[in-house]
């Protein structure tokens, strides 16, 4: 069970309510993340600003930005959060389920390029030890093609992550995967 | 076609290699011809008198003088003089109308129009003896204030960080990728960064990085205020709960941005500074902030150590579930800030390029 009981989604504003349920009528399960933040209104409204707009916006594709969201996530050992965008690539951007696993486990995917496996490999680090990147990561990532502003964009990936992690690993909302609606997490 | 009531309908200037053709200059000639002179009383008049009885004189001075010189409308002439407010410049060729604008010496120049031009927000004046400023717009804010910096240190600059970690010696080292210079960002862009400078009193370094994912700069700016500027938690309790979380993970820059912040919003400057320096007791600021600042320094390093004693002992300093989640919002925004302000080594050095 988490941490904290979730609060009574019949007692929250309209604004708040519609936040989660947008998000389970779009993904068809329900997120237990936006349920918690139901309890800080402006917590909930700051994770609409930090999910869709970095997101849908940029030069880094979605496809590549979910992949780089699962490797954060799984890199700073966060179940929920990886087992959510595991499920994004899996539903929407047809990956099979082996792939992300292997994804996952720190490996490599064989549809990405050159390029997309060295800033996964750099954002992975970036998201489990900040402080262990170095210039020469950087230089690496500008030989294989990606310009600053390209970089900068996926480090927001593990920034989002350790903003989406640090709320669901301190609740251990993992510990409420076991559920029929989580059926399809992994 | 002026008669010398309009300052700005001194000077134009005819461009084009087709310019010095005998159809152009003949159709100028029969278009002043047919100008109707007279009363200006009379509707049908398009020329009146000119201002007094010397005018006649002076004007036929000026036209002898310019047949002499060849009646030339060379650009090359046209700088020749103490005077320049304004110009017109009539082109086909709207490259080499821009290009002849920047050589004049005067204050406005307009390509295929008149030099008789004004709006309230656009920066009128003139070069030279024809004028001594700019008015206009934020044109007479800049000709009536002189900018300033001003600063306010309420605390030692230097934090002593409980963990010696060596991002403490790479503080001197320059970012791994730098901020784009000013000239390169757009006004929007720009008028985020000055905001928030006006706000703080000084620029973001973050920010002036983030700048090259405009859309995460919206985003960051957003989360910002909503959960630093709004909630149940007082403001000096939230920013030093985020300077004590960067301390935690060794990020001196934000650390002491944020410690700034703390005391700038009513927290104790020695309560915050002890907070950062040394392994001073945060119950300091009162038994119910200290089990936040305890709470904050272990999700800030290992947030999935999270167990129950650890929320228990919230709810026993008297917290509830919405101060512990609106807490956690404060700790999950320390650590987007601190993941990418230490993968790139981004300080104070990060501040944004002048523009050349």
């Amino acid at each position: 069970m988490a941490l904290i009981d979730y609060p009574d989604l019949d007692r929250i504003d309209a604004k708040n309510r519609e936040a989660i349920e947008r998000f389970a009528r779009e993904h068809g399960r329900p997120t237990l993340l936006r349920m918690m933040l139901a309890y800080s209104p402006p917590a909930q409204e700051a994770m609409n600003d930090l999910y869709h707009p970095v997101v849908q916006n940029g030069r880094l594709s979605r496809r590549l930005k979910e992949s780089l969201l699962v490797a954060s996530s799984e890199a700073r050992e966060c179940r929920y959060c990886a087992g959510g965008h595991s499920l994004f690539l899996v539903n929407e951007f047809g990956y099979d389920q082996d792939a992300v696993r292997q994804m996952r486990s720190g490996g490599e995917n064989d549809g990405w390029t050159a390029a997309e496996t060295a800033l996964v490999r750099v954002i992975r680090t970036a998201a489990s030890d900040p402080q262990s990147v170095t210039q020469e990561d950087i230089d690496g990532l500008r030989a294989t093609g990606w310009s600053d502003d390209e970089i900068v964009e996926g480090l927001i990936m593990a920034s989002h992550s350790a903003w989406t992690t640090t709320v669901a690993q301190a609740l251990r909302l993992e510990d409420d995967l076991g559920t029929p609606e989580f059926s399809g997490y992994f | 076609m002026r008669r010398g009531r309009l300052p700005p309908g001194v000077v134009n200037v005819i461009s084009s290699e087709r310019a010095q053709a005998p159809g152009v200059v003949e159709g100028l000639r029969t278009r002043a011809e047919a100008l109707q002179a007279g009363d200006p009383r009379d509707p049908r008049t398009q020329i009146g008198p000119l201002a007094d009885p010397a005018a006649p004189a002076r004007v036929r001075e000026l036209l002898e003088d310019t047949r002499n010189r060849g009646a030339s409308v060379a650009v090359g002439g046209t700088n020749d003089t103490t005077f320049g407010l304004s110009a017109g410049i009539l082109t086909s060729d709207y490259d080499q109308g821009l290009a002849i604008a920047a050589s004049l010496n005067t204050g406005m120049a307009h390509v295929n129009d008149q030099p008789v031009n004004d709006e309230p927000y656009v920066p009128f004046g003139g070069m030279g003896d024809s004028g001594y400023g700019r008015f206009g717009g934020t044109a007479s804010i800049h000709e009536f204030t002189e900018l300033r910096w001003t600063t306010v240190q309420r605390q030692p600059r230097e934090f002593h960080l409980r963990t010696a970690h060596p991002a403490r010696q790479r503080r001197q080292h320059m970012s791994y990728i730098t901020a784009p210079e000013a000239s390169q960002l757009t006004t929007g862009t720009r008028d985020q960064l000055e905001l928030f400078a006006a706000a703080h009193g000084h620029f973001s370094a973050l920010r002036a990085v983030v700048v090259r994912f405009p859309a995460a700069l919206g985003a960051l700016d957003n989360q910002y205020s909503l959960i630093m500027g709004r909630g149940r938690l007082d403001r000096w309790v939230r920013e030093a709960v985020f300077a004590a979380c960067s301390a935690e993970r060794g990020n001196a820059y934000l650390a002491g941005a944020m410690a700034a912040e703390a005391v700038r919003h009513g927290a104790d400057p020695d309560w915050v500074n002890g907070l950062l320096t040394q392994d001073s007791n945060p119950v300091g600021a009162g038994e119910a902030v200290g089990a936040l600042i305890k709470f904050a320094g272990k999700m800030a390093r290992e947030p999935y150590k999270s167990v129950e004693a650890d929320v228990s002992a919230l709810h026993a300093a008297g917290w509830a579930n919405e101060d512990l989640v609106e807490l956690l919002s404060v700790i999950s925004l320390s650590a987007y800030m601190d993941t990418l302000s230490l993968s790139l080594r981004i300080g104070p050095q990060a501040a944004p390029q002048p523009a050349n």
